[in-house]
């Protein structure tokens, strides 16, 4: 069951949701709710509550006119009073600053400093990004992260340069984009490659850059910026059998997609899935010898190579 | 009988409205909620509450002498924001990240988010990008109760107030312990706390998914329990998997030119990043163990390179012939 809304967060939220009660407006009650984190019947109930506050001597005309018809919130007369936006406070900045931190806008980005403007004098955006952190490493990811978004919103094609984990190599490639979504802080975007004309997931923080070109594309129902988000793999899928020598310290949430069966030696054994070799190579010969592929043989050969050739360069050098 | 949101909003309401400061009896007067035969203590009691919780929302008064007793009036100043000038790109950027972690029940800041963006409303006022963002999971391991911890914890970390929990250490030992937190990070979908450990008297870096039943100091909840050092960062706590353990060892790696472009990424903030004429970047950082720095060398490559020492070279060299060796043909 869900936790009961108390008296203090539907102040908060008719507070804050007044500024957006402009004279005529017509604004959808899911829309609206949503955007303070409440349900629609939550909010049906707070408009209801605040259609009988205003301020003395209370007569129709210094009431807040507002009211629900069906799914919109219509409202008539301009409020009584506090129609200016009111000032973030420390922890709804802290709250903003958290969330930009994931899209890769780190400490000193000017989009903080701007929206530091409009918080309350309490709060300490320097203290504040010394206290929290949501991410590091994000430079340049900030820029990624707007244009992606901006470009699922309208249907814009993007050009990525790409560093693909599978190969090892980057390259440019035009995708449509289709959903942004995070897992364990990391953004993604589910699109179609256009060359493979295949949906694919790409890590954002994996593109060196991302450029609108200003070409539009038809969304379909499937394809459309709402639906469920995942990780999408080629058709081309293989499944390597890997030995893990020790599980001591081994997380099934690093191996996406494997079954991992523990052995009674205390080692363990994986299926896991592959799209291209490099990726799992990689992981596997980072083990140090402490892992094997055992099935199929590219997979023991693409191992093998990547050492060696590390081995190589490690003495060319 | 109204209830205390409605009268809370009228209070806001009228407040706003008025120009002059005002005196708490003529607000128990004027303002709808307020019961008319309240005597004058429950009546101030009741009022105290109201006017925290206008702070809360970000409506602040100031109290000024009204001829020998208090009077009220909004702080405009420090009540009202300014304009604020959004590209299209910022105001979708934010719409997306707000419909991305708002309802996330491991961002724990989600209803803060939610009214943050709600309160910036004229100036995302048209903006798309909210429908760009799916469901996803910041966190993959029991969201809720880390989300709600981390958010207990944040708080404890503004307020400067101890806290104490049960706490399960990686070789699944529990035991009790108290922090004075300094900060709060996230990292690989999880949430750790940085602080001091009073028992322990160092900074240490606890799992927020290792915690449990998470009690913050109810003594004098308005008064800080500690300080935190001047020049604490939570930054600098955010290790890579290499950096954790006793004792360092000063390293340098190269990226590639091809591959400097994704080595601050990599890096995580960790270390000092050069530039090499030639493109390369150079990466001076500590290392706590040198096989997991191989570790990651391998993982994250190609284009880096071990520079020095020469016994992670060595390491590395090591790791790779025993792979070669177990994957032959």
């Amino acid at each position: 069951m869900a936790p009961k809304t108390t008296a203090a967060e539907r102040t908060r939220r008719l507070l804050a949701i007044l500024p957006q009660l402009t004279p005529g407006a017509e604004i959808p009650l899911a829309s609206l709710a949503a955007s303070v984190g409440a349900t629609p019947a939550e909010l049906a109930a707070d408009i209801t509550t605040l259609s009988m506050c205003g301020v003395p001597p209370f007569d129709p005309y210094d009431l807040v006119d507002v009211f629900i018809d069906g799914d919109t919130v219509f409202v008539g007369m301009a409020l009584p009073s506090l129609s200016r936006p009111v000032r973030l406070t420390p922890a709804e900045a802290r709250a903003l600053v958290a969330a930009l931190q994931t899209a890769g806008f780190a400490p000193g980005d000017p989009l903080l400093a701007r929206l530091a403007t409009v918080a309350s004098a309490e709060t300490d955006t320097d203290a504040l990004v010394d206290r929290i952190r949501t991410a590091a490493g994000t430079d340049g990811l900030g820029d990624v992260y707007a244009t992606i978004v901006s470009a699922v919103d309208e249907a814009e094609s993007v050009d990525i340069t790409y560093f693909s984990a599978s190969s090892g190599t980057t390259r440019t490639r035009r995708i449509q984009p289709l959903r942004v979504f995070n897992s364990r802080g990391a953004w993604y975007v589910q699109a179609l490659d256009v060359s493979l004309a295949e949906e694919r997931t790409f890590r954002l923080d994996r593109m060196r850059e991302a450029i609108g070109t200003g070409e539009y594309f038809a969304r379909t129902a499937a394809s459309g910026p709402a639906g469920e988000a995942g990780f999408q793999m080629s058709a081309a899928d293989g499944r390597a059998t890997v030995r893990f020598d020790d599980a001591a310290g081994l997380e099934d949430r690093d191996w996406p997609g494997a079954t991992m069966t523990r052995t009674a030696d205390g080692g363990a054994e994986a299926q896991v899935p592959y799209a291209g070799t490099g990726w799992l190579a990689r992981r596997v010969a980072a083990a140090m010898g402490g892992a094997e592929v055992t099935a199929p043989a590219e997979m023991r050969d693409a191992v093998r190579t990547l050492a060696g050739e590390m081995l190589r360069e490690l003495y060319s050098e | 009988m109204s209830d205390a949101t409605e009268r809370q909003v009228n209070l806001a309401l009228y407040l706003s409205s008025t120009r002059t400061p005002v005196s708490a009896e003529t607000i128990h007067a004027e303002v709808f909620g307020y019961p008319a035969g309240q005597d004058e203590d429950t009546f101030l009691r009741m009022f105290e509450r109201d006017k925290k919780q206008l702070r809360a929302c970000g409506l602040m008064l100031e109290v000024v002498d009204l001829e020998g007793v208090p009077g009220y009036r909004l702080d405009a100043d420090a009540s009202y924001a300014g304009e604020l000038e959004l590209s299209e790109s910022e105001r979708t950027t934010l719409r997306a990240v707000a419909a991305a972690l708002a309802s996330d029940p491991g961002f724990p800041f989600g209803s803060d988010l939610a009214i943050a963006v709600a309160k910036l409303g004229g100036a995302l006022r048209e903006a798309g990008g909210a429908a760009a963002s799916a469901p996803g999971a910041l966190t993959d391991e029991a969201p809720s109760a880390q989300g709600a911890t981390a958010a207990v914890l944040a708080e404890a970390v503004a307020s400067r107030k101890r806290v104490r929990f049960g706490y399960t250490n990686a070789s699944g030992e529990m035991r009790d312990r108290e922090l004075e937190p300094y900060g709060v990070y996230f990292q690989d979908g999880r949430w750790y706390a940085v602080g001091r450990d009073t028992s322990r008297e160092e900074t240490r870096t606890f799992a927020v998914r290792r915690m449990r039943g998470v009690e913050v100091n109810s003594r004098k909840p308005a008064a800080p329990d500690f300080e935190a050092p001047s020049d604490f960062s939570v930054a600098d706590h955010m290790l890579l998997p290499f950096q954790y353990g006793p004792g360092t060892v000063e390293c340098e790696l190269r990226f590639s030119a091809e591959e400097a472009w994704r080595a601050p990424r990599l890096v995580g903030g960790q270390g000092t990043l050069e530039m090499q004429p030639a493109g390369s970047a150079l990466w001076r950082v500590s290392a706590a163990s040198l096989p997991r720095l191989a570790r990651w060398i391998i993982e994250n490559g190609p284009g880096i390179t071990p520079v020095s020492p020469p016994e992670l070279r060595e390491t590395l060299a090591e790791g790779l012939r025993k792979v070669v060796a177990r994957h032959g043909a």
